[in-house]
């Protein structure tokens, strides 16, 4: 025992560890900081531990070629003793990072934790989630597969559209002209060696701010931050009800950083790895491209803004709001700190939360995206068959034949698009169905050139039968409000071939 | 160094005067700044060589004879990158849509849509092109029909000899650098 | 307590994965790229039921699932209009080298699967069996007294079922798609085959022809050509060699609505009020 402890006190006296201890871990804290909403930063840290090991482990595995990286992902999956395991360990390891880091980040915000003296510490914290996303990004690139290859794709076609030296940023961010040869390598360069030494270099800032200035003590409702009085206010605090954070304070993170692990390792163990879907084979077009979670709020709004914002909400809006938070500290660095004296900073999370929820759940469900087979596999419900016409039975045909069946629902299959036609036929008359389909509009290609007379015929006697038995067809349009174009006369004039419809007479004498 | 062996210095080599050492100091930061310099510039150079390089990754290919393309008809066809590495794989197999109109009029677009370019599906009996990311849709000669893309469809420019048909390609077609 | 109970959780993992019972997050056996699927089921769900209706009844189109039509079309047809489709007809072309989506393989893993799955012995209690194909010319005025006798009752105008002396109808449709229709009738949706068809005795053969040769001679001229497109604006097309066309969405040959003067015939005639 006696030899141990020389050892210990000789590897102390020339590592200084006491005296790490005592100025590290040991730190006064304020009493109050020991709380259950406290506990978001280091579970965001012991998150991006989990991807560093599970990510090194992986890198053993895992080539970053173009041509082998989807073989050594399937290698992973089914070959690899436990490598599936390990793939989803890094997968839900990456969700848990970025939710329990927006959870910190609200926390911080809402706690008023950004403001005088730790403006440094949200800053820091900021460049660390561009970090994380960037970590996102590029790992959604690592899985290699379809959804990879056109996520790539969308990344190029944005950067494309920076002004002036979009076709040169091109190059750079693909190592070429095209996906292939040096691409995947310069994202393994990033997702592995530089966004992460990034991350580490921040994150031992963002540690020594926290020692320097202090946790954010719990804030209270009328106890306002004045520049010139709070420092002395903290170290009264401190003075008052300081304990060291090891190990009067750490309890709460270190059982929620064991939760942590516990549901990565359970959501690895029960959902498993994410992909690879598809080989990334460029001339394999029909797939079905959708981003990571993280993206899909991104994703719907590309699809929802009008084109002329597109722009501005690429380049801009971005631009914009890390600047909006790189200066948050500075434009309102005193003041109150309790979330109960601060309607405008809850409102605003609150509508955060929700635009961004709602998009990334239409992004998901994507209901602007045609359902590209539902032609030829969302067969059409039998009550909209049963004694039609041969005519409107090839109606239906034709409704499927041209695709209309990928935008338009029937019996709830079918794309989402444009508006579900189970209906249709009670809010269009004939003539609205047929201007409609053969000039478009509102979103609707023109199918005027892609149809015969008689297919239009055909298509529209059978939309006209698309009408619930308790609702009457719709009202011919000059009995109502003027909805329709007055020029219907300059689309369908007067037919100068032959009549589609002669007289029953010549038929049956 | 360490602090006592700087205290020897001191004592035996009383010639250093401040002065000396203050253009050593100056010497020094200058030389590591053009050292740094000497080393910046290959390594900015080989990252961003896009913008130093700027010679055309274009070339005319070769998407095979003409019969391969029906008249009145768009058929996929794909072609390898000219640009290539030997770790590629079928990454470098691009592929595009080739409307032949008549004899040897033809319409070469790229696969990608013109909004964020995912890949656009060619279906024959509407005659429309249909994008599966934002429900970008073209018509049949590439120009825009519906949703959000800026403009019609990227085309190539192409050529008949030999009886092959040849597009100039090699490049991922962007806004700002269409094909 | 806690921590008790994380480490009862964590060795119940390491017990379920060490007994080697499955978790249920292991990725399943590699997915099949597209063009290798080649079950029957899947192929069919989903490239034919949009029109030929699940299991191969109740869509709008001809119904697969139908012994009396498995019995008198010959497989090979079925593999040629697979491959090739219907030109003229809604029946487009599904094999690769048509531009279709499926591999030849798969095209005959249809055909095969269509076979094994539907067709059943038939028993024509005696009826002369038609030939698919039509093999004599038809008679159209014969045909039409069978029509007025067999058929008029449900496909008169403004009979129960609608006519099928429709001009845009027939149009759309060709005699072959004519003639099967009266061999197979539509089981699923109540349509008697030619054996119930006329009272009495089945349809010959030579009926058969009669009844689509009538039902052609009231097929107006106009063949079934994608509009205007087409013949009339085709030197109005788009010519590739212009450049700066791809930009605008109005480049040349996009639909534009003037191009459709005079293309529309009749349908849209009934709608300008």
């Amino acid at each position: 025992m006696n030899w141990l402890r020389k050892c210990a006190v000789w590897l102390d006296d020339r590592l200084h560890l006491t005296a790490l201890y005592a100025s590290t871990a040991g730190h006064e804290v304020p009493a109050s900081a020991g709380s259950w909403f406290y506990v978001f930063g280091s579970a965001t840290l012991l998150c991006f531990i989990i991807q560093i090991i599970s990510g090194a482990c992986l890198a053993f595995v895992y080539i970053p070629s173009t041509n082998e990286a989807f073989t050594s992902l399937q290698y992973l999956n089914h070959a690899q003793f436990w490598g599936w395991y390990l793939r989803a360990v890094h997968y839900w390891g990456s969700n848990f990072m970025v939710a329990i880091m927006t959870a910190h980040m609200i926390q911080v915000f809402l706690f008023g934790a950004y403001k005088y003296p730790r403006e440094l510490t949200w800053i820091s914290g900021v460049f660390l989630l561009l970090c994380t996303l960037a970590m996102a990004f590029t790992g959604q690139v690592m899985r290699f597969d379809q959804d990879a290859y056109w996520g790539l794709t969308i990344g190029a076609e944005i950067t494309g559209r920076v002004p002036l030296i979009g076709a040169q940023l091109v190059h750079v961010l693909l190592a070429g002209p095209i996906i292939a040869g040096e691409t995947l390598s310069r994202f393994f360069t990033l997702h592995v060696f530089i966004i992460p030494g990034l991350i580490i270099a921040i994150v031992s800032m963002h540690l020594r701010l926290v020692l320097t200035k202090g946790i954010n003590e719990y804030p209270r409702p009328g106890h306002p931050v004045h520049k010139s009085t709070y420092d002395a206010e903290y170290a009264d605090i401190l003075r008052k009800e300081g304990v060291p954070f090891v190990p009067h304070a750490i309890g709460k993170d270190l059982i929620f950083a064991a939760l942590v692990i516990i549901g990565i390792l359970g959501c690895a163990l029960i959902f498993g790895p994410k992909g690879p879907v598809g080989v990334p084979n460029p001339t394999l077009v029909d797939t079905n491209p959708r981003p990571d979670f993280y993206f899909l709020a991104i994703f719907a709004a590309f699809a929802l803004l009008p084109d002329w914002m597109e722009v501005i909400v690429l380049f801009a809006a971005p631009t914009l709001i890390i600047l909006f938070l790189l200066v948050l500290p500075f434009i309102s660095g005193t003041g109150e700190k309790s979330a109960r004296r601060r309607p405008v900073a809850v409102l605003s999370v609150v509508l955060i939360l929700l635009v961004v929820g709602v998009l990334a759940y239409m992004g998901e469900t994507s209901p602007w995206s045609p359902k590209m087979d539902a032609w030829s596999s969302d067969p059409i419900p039998a009550q909209f068959l049963k004694g039609r016409t041969p005519l409107e039975l090839h109606g239906a045909i034709v409704f499927q034949n041209k695709q209309c069946r990928n935008c338009h629902a029937l019996g709830g299959l079918g794309g989402e698009r444009g508006p579900a036609l189970d209906s249709v036929a009670t809010r269009l008359t004939r003539p609205e169905l047929i201007r409609q389909v053969i000039q478009g509009g509102g979103n609707m290609p023109a199918y005027g050139e892609k149809l015969s007379p008689a297919e239009v015929e055909a298509l529209v006697s059978f939309l006209q039968t698309l009408t619930p038995k308790s609702k009457k067809p719709a009202v011919p349009s000059d009995k109502r409000e003027n909805k329709l174009p007055r020029d219907l006369a300059v689309v369908m004039p007067p037919a100068t071939g032959t009549p589609v419809r002669t007289s029953p007479a010549i038929f049956y004498e | 160094m360490t602090a006592s062996g700087r205290e020897e210095d001191k004592g035996k080599d009383k010639t250093l005067n401040p002065s000396r050492r203050d253009w050593l100091f100056t010497a020094g930061v200058a030389l590591n700044v053009a050292a740094g310099l000497l080393l910046a510039v290959p390594l900015i150079g080989f990252v961003f060589s896009s913008f130093v390089e700027r010679k055309d990754p274009r070339s005319w290919i070769s998407l095979g004879p003409l019969d391969g393309f029906p008249e009145n008809a768009t058929r996929i066809a794909s072609y390898r990158n000219p640009f290539t590495r030997p770790w590629d794989g079928q990454t470098a197999d691009i592929p595009c849509w080739v409307r032949r109109l008549k004899g040897n009029q033809f319409q070469v677009f790229a696969i990608n849509c013109t909004h964020l370019g995912c890949p656009v599906r060619w279906f024959p009996e509407s005659g429309l092109f249909l994008c599966p990311c934002h429900g970008g849709a073209y018509y049949e000669d590439g120009a825009r029909a519906a949703g959000p893309p800026p403009r019609g469809l990227f085309q190539y420019d192409y050529k008949v000899e030999n009886g092959q048909l040849w597009v100039k390609g090699g490049e991922m077609p962007t806004l700002s650098n269409p094909v | 307590m806690i921590l008790r109970h994380s480490g009862l959780i964590a060795g119940a993992c390491i017990l379920l994965l060490a007994t080697g019972c499955e978790p249920p997050g292991k990725p399943k056996q590699q997915e099949v790229n597209r063009r290798d699927i080649m079950d029957f089921g899947t192929l069919y769900r989903e490239n034919c039921q949009g029109c030929h209706g699940p299991d191969g009844k109740n869509g709008p189109g001809r119904p697969l699932n139908d012994p009396l039509y498995l019995a008198i079309v010959p497989k090979a047809e079925l593999q040629k209009v697979i491959t090739n489709g219907r030109p003229g007809t809604a029946m487009p072309a599904w094999a690769l080298s048509q531009g279709g989506p499926l591999t030849d393989k798969q095209v005959a893993a249809l055909v095969d699967g269509i076979e094994s799955h539907w067709a059943k012995p038939v028993n024509f209690n005696g009826a002369p069996v038609p030939s698919y194909y039509a093999s004599a010319t038809g008679d159209p005025d014969r045909g039409r007294k069978l029509f007025v006798k067999d058929c008029f009752a449900c496909h008169g105008q403004g009979a129960a079922i609608g006519p099928v002396t429709d001009a845009a109808f027939l149009t759309l449709v060709d005699d072959q798609l004519l003639r099967t229709a009266i061999i197979q009738g539509r089981p699923d949706l109540g349509m008697p085959d030619f054996r119930m068809l006329n009272a009495g005795h089945p349809l010959t053969d030579q009926d058969i022809s009669d009844l689509v040769a009538f039902l052609a001679s009231k097929r107006p001229v106009t063949p079934n050509v994608q509009n205007a497109n087409v013949n009339a604006s085709g030197a109005a097309q788009s010519d590739p060699m212009v450049k700066g066309n791809e930009g605008s969405g109005n480049g040349p040959g996009s639909p534009r609505f003037q191009k459709n003067e005079g293309n529309k015939g009749g349908s849209s005639q009934r709608g300008v009020k």
